[in-house]
């Protein structure tokens, strides 16, 4: 099908009409042959969105919305055009194993020994901190809960990171240091009773449609409701909303203490709330101290509109009434994403959005929430519940706390004290200890050669000759292959069954529908055959298939504030989801956290609504923290700053969405994106070649010139392997969360 | 120029008497045409869509109008991708 761009776009809203009607995508034909529907859940972003997968003959054939899941139905056109990615030609079906510089065909006992023999003797000769796992929100949860069982318990190894680790490492960090425990508040059922929509470093429209699209009928179908977007690009989201706030990149940490200071001068906040149920902290000489209201609002009171209209660039009226419409609505609910995660001050930024909510008591009633958007499928459930970080352990563990330790290893069957006790490499220090400290790694269905930030940095580690990398992945092109020593064929999406857990804290059985192709096997029974080839006992790892993985985490997380006991996997088979906690066989799920009568939590006697029971005083922490800049700032050599993203065509670094023949035709493209003013100061048009250039390489790239920008700023997607955006990008990172600023970095373009 | 579709829903019958007004309106095309509900998606000015729904209203047989989708690209068609 040759389609452009525009066309896409209108197939994808006739393709959301169709399925309101229940009529299926429309540029499915109308009848696929469909002979049986298989319950699923979609494979791309973190939204979830439940789907039906149509099968005949051993072939996916359809995907339409799942009615019964928490998406109504509702699906974009990436997921209901999946079918192309399961078929793909370029899928991997047997294993293969470098020789002579090429990947060669080779056996399983092949792949699997030498790959178990080169960990082995790594461990043997530099210990066990001499090898590492870099996993996904790609993952199935069991395939993620496994390798961290394999790598920590089994191998004493705690270089287990991820690509949430690029993603949504500051909103963990966020949550934690905010609540006492990561995930959010509420559940997506707040979209459906918000009042104000405060969207911040969200482009919600592009990267998660089927939310977007709800919370547009939420303002369609309520004239009070009020959509503040804080962005500094005018994104399709920003198009909804009564109020833009074009920000400065990098200043929002100024924007939401001057919110904050407005609000209480404006006597808007609610002491009731506050006083009772918050705590005040700063930092100082590295370590958190006790804080009171007034210390906030003394700390508070540099942060005056007019000062902050010079640092974000907004002016100061848009700030008052942006405060405004914060504090005064029936009930406001945050959003945000990688524009408040992917910076060096992302924890903080999440921890003033929270505080915001903490000081108008906007939090535990239906559409009062500060909700983590996430971006990939099975970050939440997978990777940040299972505790797949360097730094935690299973169910808001974290390997620091010696108690927490020895809870996992009276769970996992180990001596006391077996666990190492620190922390172990996360995502950029892993790859850059790659050939030098870390031997051996281990990669699972992730494309870390394209989506690392400053990513030559990394890929001349990849081709260290003395690092050994083993990758299992579902197709042959992409950009981590090339410097793969073996690669594992994977089942891919509903070839296998398993979990998957969502940004709303749903756990969702994505049932198998169909055969992988070739010699291709879930991941689960690789990890387990490579494990016990490595020297792991087999008694530790006895699991056949991903249903006796679960039911371990299960039992697992019944020790914990997770607690999800009652999701036995014939009740996930028979419903579509269920939020955690969810103790018991006959408990609903859990909407609303910390709050009596809500949370199973949070005792049926307590004496207050509201117990935040991960802090030890019971209270969530409001923070003062100041703005502080990003780690590159534009200058005279660089005067633009540079921001990357992504389109909604495309998913991520494009293994997937470049396999569909429509997506391909529509957008195959990277760009980079100009305001008018720049482009005409520097006698750029509309689809010249532009050489975009940073401190760290430069890419030449067709110019879309146009409004969407503010001056000053460029933006380009980082979906195509063509033209690696990430060359460009900076690895400085969080000192909190370590995730890095892949938002912010100063830039300069000319004509090519 | 923004991109929205709408689910029409329709008093029995009436379908056919509607399609024709439809076809007559600027930048909308009828994707599917069922018994009690129409498909439009209306391709038009971010400014004129809310005119454009209000028109939708008024055409004969329709009950009820249901935005489905909105996208306001209107850098597109200045962007030359179009």
């Amino acid at each position: 099908m040759n389609i452009n761009r525009r066309q896409f776009i209108k197939y994808s809203a006739a393709a959301f009409a169709m399925l309101l009607l229940d009529k299926g995508p429309a540029l499915a034909a109308p009848d696929q042959g469909v002979e049986r529907w298989v319950k699923g859940v979609c494979r791309y972003c973190g939204t979830g969105c439940g789907v039906m997968v149509g099968v005949r003959d051993n072939k996916v054939v359809m995907v339409k919305g799942d009615p019964n899941n928490h998406n109504r139905g509702m699906l974009c056109l990436k997921g209901a055009l999946l079918p192309s990615v399961v078929h793909a030609p370029d899928r991997l079906t047997q294993p293969l194993i470098r020789k002579e510089g090429k990947l060669t065909p080779a056996s399983w006992d092949e792949a699997l020994d030498l790959t178990a023999a080169k960990f082995k003797e790594a461990m043997a000769q530099f210990g066990a901190q001499s090898v590492g796992f870099y996993g996904s929100g790609q993952n199935l949860t069991e395939e993620s809960y496994l390798a961290n069982k394999i790598f920590k318990g089994g191998l004493k190894c705690n270089n287990v990171d991820g690509n949430p680790r690029l993603c949504m490492a500051s909103a963990v960090g966020g949550y934690v240091t905010t609540f006492g425990k990561d995930e959010p508040f509420g559940s997506y059922e707040d979209l459906d009773a918000a009042t104000c929509f405060f969207i911040i470093g969200s482009n919600t429209s592009e990267c998660h449609p089927v939310l977007f699209r709800r919370i547009a009928a939420r303002k369609q179908n309520d004239k009070n409701v009020r959509v503040i977007v804080v962005d500094p690009r005018v994104t399709n989201t920003a198009r909804i909303a009564d109020m833009h706030l074009a920000i400065r990149p990098g200043t929002d940490l100024a924007l939401l203490n001057a919110m904050a200071h407005i609000i209480l001068n404006e006597e808007l906040d609610e002491p009731r709330f506050h006083s009772k149920y918050a705590a005040f902290k700063a930092v100082e000489d590295g370590k958190p101290v006790d804080k009171t209201f007034e210390d906030y609002r003394a700390f508070l009171a540099e942060y005056t509109p007019e000062k902050a209209a010079e640092i974000t660039g907004i002016p100061a009226a848009a700030i008052v009434k942006a405060a405004q419409l914060f504090a005064s609505s029936s009930a406001t609910m945050s959003l945000w994403c990688m524009g408040l995660n992917q910076r060096v001050r992302g924890v903080w930024a999440n921890n003033l959005v929270h505080n915001l909510h903490l000081l108008t008591g906007k939090l535990g009633r239906p559409g009062s929430t500060s909700f983590s958007l996430t971006g990939q499928p099975n970050a939440c459930g997978g990777v940040r519940d299972t505790g797949s970080l360097a730094h935690l352990l299973p169910a808001g563990r974290v390997v620091a706390n010696k108690d927490h330790r020895n809870q996992m290893e009276a769970l996992w069957g180990l001596p006391p004290d077996s666990l190492h006790p620190d922390p172990g490499l996360f995502a950029t220090a892993l790859f850059g200890a790659l050939g030098e400290k870390v031997k051996a790694l281990l990669v699972l269905c992730t494309n870390p050669a394209q989506s690392l930030p400053n990513v030559k940095k990394y890929t001349q580690n990849l081709r260290h000759p003395g690092k050994f990398m083993a990758v299992i992945e579902a197709f042959g092109d992409a950009e981590t292959l090339k410097y793969a020593d073996v690669v594992f064929p994977a089942a891919f999406w509903c070839e296998r069954e398993g979990v998957y857990g969502c940004s709303e804290r749903r756990y969702s059985l994505l049932e198998k529908a169909i055969d992988p192709p070739g010699q291709a096997r879930p991941s689960v029974n690789i990890l387990v055959d490579l494990a016990t080839r490595m020297g792991v006992d087999p008694k530790f790892v006895p699991f056949k298939n991903s249903a006796e993985v679960w039911d371990e985490w299960r039992t697992v997380s019944a020790s914990s504030a997770y607690n999800f006991k009652g999701m036995t996997r014939e009740r996930l088979r028979k419903t579509s989801g269920l939020l955690w906690p969810c103790p018991t066989e006959d408990h609903p799920g859990t909407k609303i956290r910390y709050v009596r009568g809500e949370d199973p939590n949070v005792p049926a006697d307590h004496p207050d609504k509201y117990f935040f029971y991960g802090n030890p005083n019971g209270r969530a922490t409001i923070w003062l923290r100041p703005h502080k800049p990003a780690a590159e700032e534009p200058d005279a050599e660089y005067p633009l700053v540079m921001t990357t993203g992504r389109v909604i065509d495309q998913w991520h670094t494009g293994t997937m969405t470049n396999k569909v023949p429509e997506i391909r035709a529509a957008f195959p493209n990277a760009y980079v994106e100009i305001n008018v003013e720049d482009a005409k100061r520097l006698n750029i048009n509309n689809g010249d070649s532009v050489l975009v250039e940073t401190r760290r390489g430069k890419l030449t790239l067709p110019a879309r010139v146009g409004e969407v920008c503010r001056p000053g700023l460029i933006f380009t997607p980082f979906f195509d392997a063509k033209k690696l955006v990430n060359e460009l990008t900076v690895d400085a990172i969080d000192d909190i969360s370590k995730q890095p600023e892949f938002k912010i970095c100063a830039a300069r373009i000319a004509r090519a | 120029m923004a991109i929205a579709s709408f689910v029409l829903q329709m008093e029995p019958g009436r379908g056919a008497e509607a399609a024709a007004a439809l076809s007559r309106v600027p930048g909308l095309t009828l994707e599917f045409s069922g018994e009690q509900n129409l498909v439009a998606v209306v391709e038009r000015a971010s400014a004129e869509l809310p005119q454009v729904e209000s028109g939708l209203k008024e055409v004969p047989g329709v009950l009820c109008v249901i935005t489905a989708y909105l996208n306001i690209e209107d850098e597109l068609e200045a962007a030359g991708s179009c």
